[in-house]
Protein backbone atom coordinates (compact mmCIF):
# COMPACT_ATOMS: atom_id res chain seq x y z
CA UNK A 1 0.00 0.00 0.00
CA UNK A 2 1.30 3.46 -0.87
CA UNK A 3 2.02 5.49 2.22
CA UNK A 4 1.69 9.27 2.20
CA UNK A 5 2.86 11.82 4.74
CA UNK A 6 0.48 14.78 4.77
CA UNK A 7 1.98 17.87 6.42
CA UNK A 8 -0.74 20.47 6.97
CA UNK A 9 -1.12 22.64 10.05
CA UNK A 10 -4.78 23.54 9.65
CA UNK A 11 -6.66 20.69 11.26
CA UNK A 12 -9.92 20.92 9.25
CA UNK A 13 -8.03 20.96 5.93
CA UNK A 14 -5.71 18.19 7.08
CA UNK A 15 -8.74 16.13 8.02
CA UNK A 16 -10.45 16.78 4.69
CA UNK A 17 -7.46 15.73 2.57
CA UNK A 18 -6.73 12.74 4.84
CA UNK A 19 -10.27 11.37 4.48
CA UNK A 20 -10.17 11.73 0.69
CA UNK A 21 -6.74 10.09 0.41
CA UNK A 22 -7.83 7.19 2.65
CA UNK A 23 -10.99 6.75 0.58
CA UNK A 24 -8.74 6.55 -2.48
CA UNK A 25 -6.88 3.68 -0.82
CA UNK A 26 -3.72 5.32 0.47
CA UNK A 27 -2.22 4.92 3.91
CA UNK A 28 -1.94 8.41 5.37
CA UNK A 29 0.28 9.69 8.18
CA UNK A 30 -0.27 13.26 9.24
CA UNK A 31 1.81 16.00 10.80
CA UNK A 32 0.99 19.57 11.72
CA UNK A 33 4.53 20.88 12.05
CA UNK A 34 8.07 20.22 10.87
CA UNK A 35 9.23 18.30 13.94
CA UNK A 36 6.29 15.88 13.83
CA UNK A 37 6.86 15.41 10.09
CA UNK A 38 10.51 14.46 10.65
CA UNK A 39 9.49 12.12 13.52
CA UNK A 40 7.06 10.33 11.19
CA UNK A 41 9.81 9.96 8.58
CA UNK A 42 12.09 8.53 11.26
CA UNK A 43 9.62 5.79 12.18
CA UNK A 44 7.68 4.95 9.02
CA UNK A 45 8.38 4.24 5.39
CA UNK A 46 6.79 6.99 3.30
CA UNK A 47 6.43 6.97 -0.51
CA UNK A 48 5.20 10.52 -1.01
CA UNK A 49 5.09 13.73 1.01
CA UNK A 50 2.37 16.35 0.61
CA UNK A 51 3.77 19.47 2.16
CA UNK A 52 2.18 22.77 3.09
CA UNK A 53 4.50 25.71 2.48
CA UNK A 54 3.45 27.80 5.47
CA UNK A 55 3.86 25.94 8.74
CA UNK A 56 4.28 27.14 12.30
CA UNK A 57 7.91 27.79 13.34
CA UNK A 58 9.67 26.09 10.37
CA UNK A 59 8.26 26.54 6.90
CA UNK A 60 7.97 23.89 4.22
CA UNK A 61 11.17 25.00 2.49
CA UNK A 62 13.15 24.21 5.63
CA UNK A 63 11.66 20.72 5.70
CA UNK A 64 12.66 20.28 2.05
CA UNK A 65 16.23 21.23 2.89
CA UNK A 66 16.24 18.84 5.86
CA UNK A 67 15.03 16.02 3.60
CA UNK A 68 18.00 16.62 1.32
CA UNK A 69 20.39 16.01 4.22
CA UNK A 70 19.47 12.34 4.53
CA UNK A 71 19.97 9.78 1.73
CA UNK A 72 16.84 7.82 2.73
CA UNK A 73 14.63 10.89 2.52
CA UNK A 74 16.27 12.68 -0.40
CA UNK A 75 14.50 10.57 -3.00
CA UNK A 76 10.98 10.82 -1.61
CA UNK A 77 8.88 12.84 -4.07
CA UNK A 78 7.20 15.90 -2.61
CA UNK A 79 4.04 17.70 -3.69
CA UNK A 80 3.77 21.22 -2.36
CA UNK A 81 0.27 22.30 -1.37
CA UNK A 82 0.01 25.98 -0.63
CA UNK A 83 -2.40 28.87 -0.43
CA UNK A 84 0.33 31.03 -1.98
CA UNK A 85 0.40 30.85 -5.79
CA UNK A 86 3.62 29.34 -7.13
CA UNK A 87 4.46 32.50 -9.02
CA UNK A 88 4.52 34.47 -5.75
CA UNK A 89 7.07 32.14 -4.16
CA UNK A 90 10.56 33.28 -4.98
CA UNK A 91 11.89 29.85 -5.91
CA UNK A 92 12.97 28.92 -9.42
CA UNK A 93 11.76 25.75 -11.14
CA UNK A 94 15.27 24.31 -11.16
CA UNK A 95 15.44 24.67 -7.36
CA UNK A 96 12.08 22.95 -6.90
CA UNK A 97 13.43 20.10 -9.04
CA UNK A 98 16.61 19.88 -6.98
CA UNK A 99 14.47 19.64 -3.86
CA UNK A 100 12.55 16.77 -5.49
CA UNK A 101 9.30 18.75 -5.66
CA UNK A 102 7.34 17.01 -8.40
CA UNK A 103 4.27 19.22 -8.34
CA UNK A 104 3.21 22.54 -6.84
CA UNK A 105 -0.51 22.67 -6.10
CA UNK A 106 -2.44 25.82 -5.29
CA UNK A 107 -4.82 24.97 -2.44
CA UNK A 108 -7.84 27.05 -3.53
CA UNK A 109 -8.02 25.19 -6.86
CA UNK A 110 -7.01 21.81 -5.43
CA UNK A 111 -10.20 20.14 -4.36
CA UNK A 112 -9.60 16.78 -2.66
CA UNK A 113 -10.35 14.78 -5.84
CA UNK A 114 -7.88 16.97 -7.76
CA UNK A 115 -5.18 16.04 -5.24
CA UNK A 116 -6.00 12.35 -5.73
CA UNK A 117 -5.84 12.83 -9.54
CA UNK A 118 -2.44 14.48 -9.20
CA UNK A 119 -1.13 11.56 -7.13
CA UNK A 120 -2.51 9.02 -9.59
CA UNK A 121 -0.83 10.84 -12.50
CA UNK A 122 2.44 10.78 -10.59
CA UNK A 123 2.14 7.05 -9.92
CA UNK A 124 1.33 6.42 -13.61
CA UNK A 125 4.40 8.41 -14.68
CA UNK A 126 6.60 6.45 -12.27
CA UNK A 127 5.29 3.08 -13.40
CA UNK A 128 5.85 3.82 -17.14
CA UNK B 1 -13.67 60.18 -6.59
CA UNK B 2 -13.49 59.98 -2.79
CA UNK B 3 -15.12 56.55 -2.97
CA UNK B 4 -12.49 55.37 -5.46
CA UNK B 5 -9.68 56.60 -3.18
CA UNK B 6 -11.28 54.84 -0.22
CA UNK B 7 -11.50 51.61 -2.24
CA UNK B 8 -7.85 52.00 -3.34
CA UNK B 9 -6.74 52.59 0.25
CA UNK B 10 -8.61 49.52 1.42
CA UNK B 11 -7.08 47.15 -1.10
CA UNK B 12 -3.64 48.67 -0.49
CA UNK B 13 -3.71 48.09 3.25
CA UNK B 14 -1.48 45.31 4.59
CA UNK B 15 -4.00 44.54 7.34
CA UNK B 16 -6.77 44.04 4.82
CA UNK B 17 -4.52 41.97 2.57
CA UNK B 18 -3.65 39.70 5.48
CA UNK B 19 -7.30 39.38 6.46
CA UNK B 20 -8.30 38.63 2.88
CA UNK B 21 -5.54 36.02 2.67
CA UNK B 22 -6.87 34.41 5.86
CA UNK B 23 -10.21 33.91 4.11
CA UNK B 24 -8.60 31.41 1.75
CA UNK B 25 -8.43 28.53 4.23
CA UNK B 26 -12.08 28.49 5.36
CA UNK B 27 -13.24 28.98 1.78
CA UNK B 28 -10.96 26.18 0.55
CA UNK B 29 -12.46 23.99 3.26
CA UNK B 30 -16.06 24.83 2.27
CA UNK B 31 -15.26 24.26 -1.40
CA UNK B 32 -13.44 20.97 -0.67
CA UNK B 33 -16.09 19.63 1.68
CA UNK B 34 -18.91 20.44 -0.72
CA UNK B 35 -17.08 18.76 -3.61
CA UNK B 36 -16.66 15.61 -1.49
CA UNK B 37 -20.33 15.69 -0.49
CA UNK B 38 -21.29 16.12 -4.16
CA UNK B 39 -19.12 13.19 -5.22
CA UNK B 40 -20.83 11.02 -2.61
CA UNK B 41 -17.72 10.57 -0.45
CA UNK B 42 -19.84 10.84 2.72
CA UNK B 43 -22.72 8.73 1.41
CA UNK B 44 -25.41 8.93 -1.21
CA UNK B 45 -27.26 12.20 -1.74
CA UNK B 46 -30.51 13.05 -3.47
CA UNK B 47 -30.55 15.07 -6.69
CA UNK B 48 -32.01 18.03 -4.79
CA UNK B 49 -29.23 17.85 -2.21
CA UNK B 50 -26.70 17.62 -5.04
CA UNK B 51 -28.18 20.74 -6.62
CA UNK B 52 -27.83 22.79 -3.43
CA UNK B 53 -24.37 21.41 -2.61
CA UNK B 54 -23.29 22.38 -6.11
CA UNK B 55 -24.46 25.93 -5.44
CA UNK B 56 -22.47 26.05 -2.19
CA UNK B 57 -19.41 24.89 -4.11
CA UNK B 58 -19.86 27.51 -6.84
CA UNK B 59 -20.38 30.28 -4.32
CA UNK B 60 -17.26 29.38 -2.36
CA UNK B 61 -15.25 29.10 -5.60
CA UNK B 62 -16.52 32.52 -6.61
CA UNK B 63 -15.44 33.96 -3.27
CA UNK B 64 -12.01 32.37 -3.69
CA UNK B 65 -11.70 34.05 -7.09
CA UNK B 66 -12.66 37.36 -5.49
CA UNK B 67 -10.09 36.85 -2.71
CA UNK B 68 -7.35 36.17 -5.27
CA UNK B 69 -8.34 39.22 -7.29
CA UNK B 70 -8.40 41.49 -4.23
CA UNK B 71 -4.96 40.25 -3.21
CA UNK B 72 -3.61 40.94 -6.70
CA UNK B 73 -5.07 44.45 -6.84
CA UNK B 74 -3.71 45.15 -3.35
CA UNK B 75 -0.28 43.80 -4.21
CA UNK B 76 0.09 45.85 -7.39
CA UNK B 77 -1.25 49.02 -5.80
CA UNK B 78 1.10 48.60 -2.82
CA UNK B 79 4.13 47.97 -4.95
CA UNK B 80 3.14 50.72 -7.42
CA UNK B 81 3.78 48.23 -10.20
CA UNK B 82 7.53 48.08 -9.84
CA UNK B 83 8.37 45.72 -12.64
CA UNK B 84 11.52 43.80 -13.34
CA UNK B 85 11.64 43.67 -17.14
CA UNK B 86 13.68 40.90 -18.73
CA UNK B 87 13.58 38.77 -21.90
CA UNK B 88 11.04 36.01 -21.30
CA UNK B 89 9.68 33.09 -23.27
CA UNK B 90 5.92 33.76 -23.23
CA UNK B 91 5.22 30.23 -24.51
CA UNK B 92 6.96 28.75 -21.48
CA UNK B 93 4.82 30.90 -19.15
CA UNK B 94 1.67 29.81 -21.00
CA UNK B 95 2.71 26.18 -20.46
CA UNK B 96 3.12 26.83 -16.71
CA UNK B 97 -0.31 28.47 -16.56
CA UNK B 98 -1.85 25.47 -18.33
CA UNK B 99 -0.26 23.03 -15.88
CA UNK B 100 -1.70 25.06 -13.01
CA UNK B 101 -5.17 25.21 -14.57
CA UNK B 102 -5.19 21.66 -15.91
CA UNK B 103 -7.62 20.40 -13.21
CA UNK B 104 -10.19 23.00 -14.30
CA UNK B 105 -9.69 22.16 -17.99
CA UNK B 106 -10.20 18.50 -17.21
CA UNK B 107 -13.25 19.17 -15.04
CA UNK B 108 -15.00 20.89 -17.97
CA UNK B 109 -13.64 18.39 -20.51
CA UNK B 110 -12.18 21.21 -22.60
CA UNK B 111 -9.90 20.69 -25.55
CA UNK B 112 -6.87 22.90 -25.51
CA UNK B 113 -4.75 23.64 -28.57
CA UNK B 114 -1.81 25.86 -29.40
CA UNK B 115 -0.94 27.32 -32.78
CA UNK B 116 2.49 28.88 -33.04
CA UNK B 117 5.29 29.53 -35.49
CA UNK B 118 8.36 27.35 -34.99
CA UNK B 119 10.47 30.32 -33.83
CA UNK B 120 9.00 32.61 -31.19
CA UNK B 121 10.97 35.65 -30.12
CA UNK B 122 11.31 36.40 -26.40
CA UNK B 123 9.24 39.28 -25.07
CA UNK B 124 10.37 42.03 -22.72
CA UNK B 125 8.22 41.65 -19.62
CA UNK B 126 8.09 41.14 -15.88
CA UNK B 127 7.74 37.41 -15.25
CA UNK B 128 5.27 37.68 -12.37
CA UNK B 129 3.11 40.31 -14.05
CA UNK B 130 2.95 38.44 -17.36
CA UNK B 131 2.16 35.19 -15.56
CA UNK B 132 -0.73 36.95 -13.81
CA UNK B 133 -2.02 38.31 -17.15
CA UNK B 134 -1.88 34.91 -18.86
CA UNK B 135 -3.34 33.12 -15.84
CA UNK B 136 -6.33 35.47 -15.70
CA UNK B 137 -6.97 35.23 -19.44
CA UNK B 138 -6.80 31.43 -19.61
CA UNK B 139 -8.78 31.12 -16.35
CA UNK B 140 -11.48 33.38 -17.84
CA UNK B 141 -11.54 31.37 -21.07
CA UNK B 142 -12.15 28.23 -19.01
CA UNK B 143 -14.78 29.88 -16.83
CA UNK B 144 -16.78 31.17 -19.76
CA UNK B 145 -16.46 28.06 -21.91
CA UNK B 146 -19.19 25.56 -22.37
CA UNK B 147 -18.47 21.99 -21.32
CA UNK B 148 -16.49 20.05 -23.91
CA UNK B 149 -15.66 23.31 -25.70
CA UNK B 150 -12.33 24.34 -27.18
CA UNK B 151 -9.77 26.87 -26.10
CA UNK B 152 -7.09 27.96 -28.55
CA UNK B 153 -3.90 29.87 -27.94
CA UNK B 154 -2.51 31.52 -31.02
CA UNK B 155 0.87 33.25 -31.31
CA UNK B 156 1.77 35.70 -34.05
CA UNK B 157 4.92 37.72 -34.58
CA UNK B 158 3.90 41.24 -35.70
CA UNK B 159 6.89 43.52 -36.43
CA UNK B 160 8.19 44.51 -32.99
CA UNK B 161 5.37 42.84 -31.05
CA UNK B 162 4.24 39.36 -30.19
CA UNK B 163 0.51 38.82 -30.33
CA UNK B 164 -0.95 36.13 -28.09
CA UNK B 165 -4.62 35.37 -28.61
CA UNK B 166 -6.75 33.35 -26.22
CA UNK B 167 -9.85 32.17 -28.02
CA UNK B 168 -12.78 30.49 -26.33
CA UNK B 169 -16.13 29.14 -27.45
CA UNK B 170 -18.02 30.64 -24.55
CA UNK B 171 -20.77 33.21 -24.23
CA UNK B 172 -18.74 36.00 -25.87
CA UNK B 173 -18.79 39.71 -25.08
CA UNK B 174 -21.50 41.88 -26.54
CA UNK B 175 -20.38 44.94 -28.57
CA UNK B 176 -21.81 47.35 -26.00
CA UNK B 177 -19.95 45.64 -23.17
CA UNK B 178 -16.53 45.62 -24.84
CA UNK B 179 -15.72 49.07 -23.41
CA UNK B 180 -16.59 48.01 -19.87
CA UNK B 181 -14.83 44.70 -19.48
CA UNK B 182 -11.49 46.22 -18.48
CA UNK B 183 -12.97 48.54 -15.86
CA UNK B 184 -12.99 47.83 -12.12
CA UNK B 185 -16.01 45.63 -11.31
CA UNK B 186 -16.90 45.97 -14.98
CA UNK B 187 -17.72 42.34 -15.60
CA UNK B 188 -20.31 41.93 -18.29
CA UNK B 189 -20.13 38.40 -19.51
CA UNK B 190 -22.53 36.07 -17.86
CA UNK B 191 -20.62 32.99 -16.83
CA UNK B 192 -21.98 29.80 -18.25
CA UNK B 193 -24.70 28.76 -15.86
CA UNK B 194 -23.51 26.51 -13.07
CA UNK B 195 -19.89 27.58 -13.23
CA UNK B 196 -17.88 29.85 -11.01
CA UNK B 197 -18.61 33.54 -11.50
CA UNK B 198 -16.38 36.52 -11.99
CA UNK B 199 -15.14 38.98 -9.40
CA UNK B 200 -15.15 41.83 -11.91
CA UNK B 201 -11.52 42.52 -11.05
CA UNK B 202 -9.58 40.04 -13.17
CA UNK B 203 -9.61 41.96 -16.46
CA UNK B 204 -9.12 45.26 -14.63
CA UNK B 205 -5.91 43.81 -13.17
CA UNK B 206 -4.88 42.45 -16.57
CA UNK B 207 -5.42 45.85 -18.25
CA UNK B 208 -3.37 47.65 -15.59
CA UNK B 209 -0.56 45.12 -15.86
CA UNK B 210 -0.51 45.29 -19.65
CA UNK B 211 -0.32 49.11 -19.53
CA UNK B 212 2.58 48.86 -17.09
CA UNK B 213 4.32 46.33 -19.33
CA UNK B 214 4.04 48.68 -22.30
CA UNK B 215 1.73 46.25 -24.03
CA UNK B 216 -1.87 46.26 -25.14
CA UNK B 217 -4.94 44.15 -24.56
CA UNK B 218 -7.96 43.91 -26.81
CA UNK B 219 -11.08 41.84 -27.05
CA UNK B 220 -13.01 40.73 -30.12
CA UNK B 221 -16.36 39.13 -30.05
CA UNK B 222 -16.65 36.11 -32.30
CA UNK B 223 -19.61 34.35 -33.79
CA UNK B 224 -19.07 31.59 -31.29
CA UNK B 225 -17.17 32.91 -28.29
CA UNK B 226 -14.57 35.58 -27.78
CA UNK B 227 -10.94 36.35 -28.45
CA UNK B 228 -8.80 38.25 -25.97
CA UNK B 229 -5.41 39.15 -27.37
CA UNK B 230 -2.38 40.85 -25.95
CA UNK B 231 0.48 42.57 -27.73
CA UNK B 232 3.85 42.48 -26.03
CA UNK B 233 7.07 44.21 -27.02
CA UNK B 234 9.67 41.83 -28.38
CA UNK B 235 13.00 41.82 -26.58
CA UNK B 236 14.93 42.95 -29.65
CA UNK B 237 17.84 44.51 -27.89
CA UNK B 238 18.93 41.19 -26.42
CA UNK B 239 22.54 40.84 -27.42
CA UNK B 240 23.81 37.50 -28.55
CA UNK B 241 26.95 38.23 -26.58
CA UNK B 242 25.32 39.34 -23.34
CA UNK B 243 25.22 35.82 -22.00
CA UNK B 244 21.68 36.34 -20.76
CA UNK B 245 19.61 33.21 -20.48
CA UNK B 246 15.94 33.30 -21.41
CA UNK B 247 14.08 31.41 -18.74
Amino acid sequence: MISILLVEDEAPLQNLYRIKLELAGYEVRTASDAQTALDVLDHFKVHLIILDLLLPRHNGLMILQELQSYPDWRTIPVMMLSSIPKVDVNVRDAVWEQLNVVRYLYKPTTKPHVLVDAIESLIERHSE
Amino acid sequence: MAEQKFADDIVSSDLISTTVHELKSPLTLISGLSSMLKLGDFGEISSQQEHYIHRIMLTSDRLLTLVDSLLSVGKYKRDSLELDLEPISAASLVRQVCVELEPLLREKKLTFSVQRPRQLPPVMADRQALYQVLYNLVDNAIKYSREEGRIKIHYKHEEDKLRISIIDEGVGVSQKDIERVFKQFGTSRQPIQAHAGSSGLGLYIVKNLMDALGGEIHVKTLENGSCFYILLPIARQLSLFSGEVIR
